[in-house]
């Protein structure tokens, strides 16, 4: 189960990667729109889909020209629930729908002649040879369908009557041409009721094979959802996921956001890959303003919550186990929902976590917690929660600025963060052209790594000087040193010997 | 099926000389408003089409609904629109139940409408149809699209309609047939009046070739833009500078385009977005009068081509025309159409006549092209 809201699913890119994992087929698309979870309990039925997965990522590298092939073909597959449906209620079927399942049949005859993608996929499509005769009485091999006149000697006769009369108006005098054309409506009334019979017969006779068509439409759905999640694992350069028990630690290496990474290569930027490893209990990430723990909070969650959806992440390494629920909460500014207050909002949440926490194993992500209560209350408050969590079955993680103590069950990781030699080289550097300039500057000397943290772990103190690089007014740093307890003298010492 | 045959002038081979139908590959037929007699119109070239000695296949469809029994808005019968065997078209899946031949659904577009998914079909009987097609250019372009997959040299027709909402045949086909029925006025001579100015827009010429292609690489640029503006410092350095072509960033630099989901409802935006060296304007949508009358009170709207997309783009009134020439502001298209024929009908909206001999003389006096009169298609 995913407990997430939709503001912070845009916020982890979740939608973005569903988006870009493209199916062909309505059916695909549709069983991507369900959201599979796999709890612990569908650990076999993952597993089958991330092998079938790694055989797709083989056979696309091997035989480029079949998959685009495949795709093509599920692509000319339509939604038929419809026309199912009146084939499970024996509504005799319209001519158009006819012709749908006709289409089909052609399709599932094409796919099932793929025989090793279909293995790769570990996908079973049959085809229907016998309703496929149904459907195409004459052995025409057209791609078209009408109401032949091989179903019925009657319908036959009549169009024949109908055409005959025709030719005679072609011809006729106008004084006889009322009656022809009264005679014409006759027979074409008659041979609308001979039609719905056959409509009906068919109907009938197509019934049989509702169940094998069913199947098929899913195997058609599971093959192309599988080809897409292979298409995009292999443009990932992901690995294939392995799936842990109970109390292992989940690690990701050479993880990414493959959205946010989209996003800088875009802008020519290049996004610095993280490892990772949680522990079950408290994972607490630390780091300074700019180091990027909210982009490595999305980018572990959302691996996470890939694997759990079936997905192979963004990581060129990853084991987990798997979890009851997986929570992620980042969005507490919103203070409208459910008339709460923004405090009242993320005490709700947490208190709703933890009530599913007790009873179940799952992995709660927050980013920064009670970022807008006093700090000595938020200080208490994420504290309290890093040693609750810290006892439970599974893992709790949280970015945050505030000193959590060392405990049991309550590991710290940070992000390296900028060295203060290269901060001061940055400050010797001149005053930089533009905050896109500077902000490039501190990006460009930030250590993305992530590395666990032994004991207690400090808060970081790289905001004053960052925003001193970014030109905040002289006036407003004077006023934070004073604050700080800093001295004039003290200060013109420190930026002498920076010089 | 037979049709009447007035005179010589008005037989099958009539038709097929006058509007090339032999070669033509597309071909729309525009009716001046409601029961102006285009399906009439459209029964006569289905029937010049299977007398010719070269047989072609037709596809036909319509821009919305057409072809009915009855007419859904006035409560009059309607001709019905007969097919042959063979013949292609692009129609609802709601309207092929109401069409008595043997239909072969051929393919299923995806492009949906009120009456449901367009098919693509082929006539395995002659009969009456019902022509229930697409409401937009580019859903009409698709279903040409599968009908030249199915034959690719088939005469492509479309039965269209003048109206604000939807494109008729500009763009789309080749040539235009405009129909002016005796409905479609209070007075021959206000038809005569409508008929000229239709016949005005619809013979517009084509924007340069310039302007044309800055046109069109803004609309690729922003597909769903609705107003281009082409300003003077870009052509005088054209022009100036014929030697040295501008590069597409500097040529982009000179053309602006605002983001509107229609022109209609839009022309006090459209008209605070004009600056005087403005040397065109495309507006891709109706061109009406009111949209005219914001462009108007801005005195920079002077000097200038306005361009539509083709001449069934503009719904401006006589008057509207009268400004636009003393401000000196020229009218184009994009797509220029052919118009070989315009067709009367002389049936009111009350089924009465009026003569023959009159409306055709009253259309004639006011265009320089060819007019006829058909006359009821017995089919």
């Amino acid at each position: 189960m995913l407990i997430i809201s939709r503001h912070d699913e845009e916020r982890l890119g979740l939608p973005q990667v569903l988006d870009a994992c493209r199916c062909y087929s309505p059916q695909g698309r549709r069983l991507k729109a369900k959201r599979t979870f796999y709890a612990p309990s569908d650990r076999a039925s993952l597993t089958k889909e991330f092998d079938a997965i790694e055989s797709l990522i083989a056979f696309l590298n091997e035989h480029p020209t079949d998959v685009r092939r495949a795709a093509v073909t599920l692509g000319r597959f339509r939604d038929l629930l419809g026309t199912l449906s009146g084939l499970e209620k024996r509504r005799p079927l319209e001519v158009t729908e006819l012709f749908e399942v006709k289409q089909a049949l052609q399709l599932f005859r094409e796919l099932s002649a793929m025989e090793p993608l279909l293995r790769a996929a570990s996908v079973d499509v049959t085809a229907m040879p016998e309703a496929e005769a149904l459907l195409d009485p004459g052995d025409r091999k057209t791609i078209g369908f009408y109401l032949y006149d091989e179903y019925s000697p009657r319908l036959a006769e009549l169009r024949q009557q109908r055409s005959s009369i025709e030719r005679q108006m072609e011809s006729c005098e106008s004084s006889q041409r009322e009656s022809l054309l009264a005679e014409r409506a006759s027979l074409v009334a008659e041979e609308e009721r001979e039609e719905a019979v056959v409509r009906t017969r068919l109907t009938g006779a197509l019934a049989i094979y509702l169940e094998a068509l069913k199947e098929n439409f899913s195997a058609v759905g599971v093959l192309d959802f599988r080809l897409a999640r292979a298409v995009l694992a292999d443009q990932w350069g992901a690995g294939k996921p392995s799936l842990l028990g109970d109390g292992d630690h989940a690690t990701l290496e050479n993880m990414s956001h493959p959205v946010i990474e989209e996003d800088l290569r875009k802008r020519d930027a290049i996004f610095v890959r993280q490892s990772v490893s949680l522990p079950p209990g408290t994972t607490v990430l630390s780091g300074p303003n700019m180091g990027g723990k909210s982009v490595a909070l999305k980018s572990m969650t959302l691996a996470l919550v890939l694997i759990q959806l079936g997905f192979y992440p963004s990581a060129t390494v990853s084991a987990t186990p798997l979890y009851d629920f997986i929570s992620y909460s980042s969005d507490h500014l919103d203070t409208t929902k459910r008339g709460l207050s923004t405090f009242g909002n993320e005490i709700v949440r947490i208190r709703d976590d933890a009530a599913r926490a007790r009873k179940g194993r799952g992995l709660v992500v927050m980013d920064e917690p009670c970022r807008g209560t006093n700090p000595e209350e938020a200080t208490a408050l994420v504290g309290a929660l890093a040693r609750f969590y810290g006892k439970q079955r599974g893992s709790f993680v949280i970015s945050t600025h505030y000193r959590v103590p060392d405990g049991d069950g309550i590991a710290h990781v940070r992000i390296r963060g900028i060295q203060s030699e290269a901060l001061d080289a940055m400050s010797s550097d001149g005053v930089p052209e533009s905050d896109r300039d500077a902000i490039r500057r501190i990006e460009a000397l930030m250590d993305y790594r992530i590395e666990r943290v032994e004991g207690g772990a400090p808060v970081p103190t790289d905001a004053i000087r960052i925003a001193e690089l970014l030109g905040l007014d002289e006036d407003i740093l004077a006023f934070i040193d004073d604050v700080n307890g800093k001295s004039g003298a003290a200060k013109e010492e420190e930026r002498t010997s920076q010089k | 099926m037979n049709l009447l045959k007035s005179d010589l002038r008005h037989s099958p081979e009539f038709l097929v000389d006058a509007l090339g139908l032999d070669s033509l590959r597309s071909l729309a037929i525009i009716g001046m408003g409601k029961n102006a007699g285009k399906t009439t119109v459209l029964n006569h070239l289905l029937n010049a089409i299977r007398q010719m000695k070269s047989k072609r296949v037709v596809a036909v469809t319509s821009i919305g609904l057409d072809g009915e029994d009855e007419d859904i808005v006035t409560g009059s019968v309607k001709p019905r629109i007969y097919l042959t065997e063979g013949a292609l078209l692009a129609t609802s899946c709601g309207s092929l139940n109401k069409c008595d031949a043997v239909i072969e659904i051929l393919a299923l577009t995806g492009i949906h409408t009120a009456t449901g998914e367009i098919a693509i079909g082929r006539m395995r009987t002659n009969g009456y149809v019902e022509l229930a097609g697409p409401s937009i250019a580019r859903d009409v372009a698709t279903c040409e699209r599968y009908c030249r997959e199915m034959e690719e040299n088939c005469l492509f027709i479309v039965d269209g309609a003048l109206s604000r909402k939807s494109p008729a045949g500009g763009g789309l086909t080749e040539s235009v047939i405009l129909v002016a029925g005796a409905a479609n006025a209070s007075s021959l001579e206000a038809l005569a009046t409508e008929t000229a100015r239709q016949v005005l827009f619809l013979t517009l010429p084509s924007v340069g070739e310039q302007k044309k292609d800055k046109f069109r690489e803004s609309m690729e640029e922003h597909p769903t833009h609705r107003a281009i503006f082409l300003s003077v410092a870009d052509d005088e350095r054209q022009a100036l500078s014929a030697e040295r072509v501008s590069s597409p960033s500097e040529r982009k630099a000179r053309s602006r385009s605002l983001p509107l989901g229609s022109v209609i409802g839009e022309g006090k935006t459209i008209a605070l977005e004009l600056r005087r060296d403005d040397t065109a304007l495309l507006l891709r949508g109706a061109i009406t009068d009111n949209v005219l009358e914001y462009l108007l009170s801005d005195s920079a709207f002077a000097d200038m081509t306005l361009v539509a997309e083709d001449g069934t783009r503009f719904f401006l009134s006589d008057k509207a025309v009268r400004q636009l020439r003393q401000r000196s502001v020229d009218l184009a298209v994009l797509s220029e159409l052919s118009l070989p024929l315009i067709c009367v009908n002389p049936m009111r909206r009350d089924g009465s006549t009026v003569e023959r001999e009159d409306i055709l003389e009253a259309i004639k006096s006011v265009v320089d092209v060819p007019v006829c009169e058909l006359g009821p298609a017995l089919v």
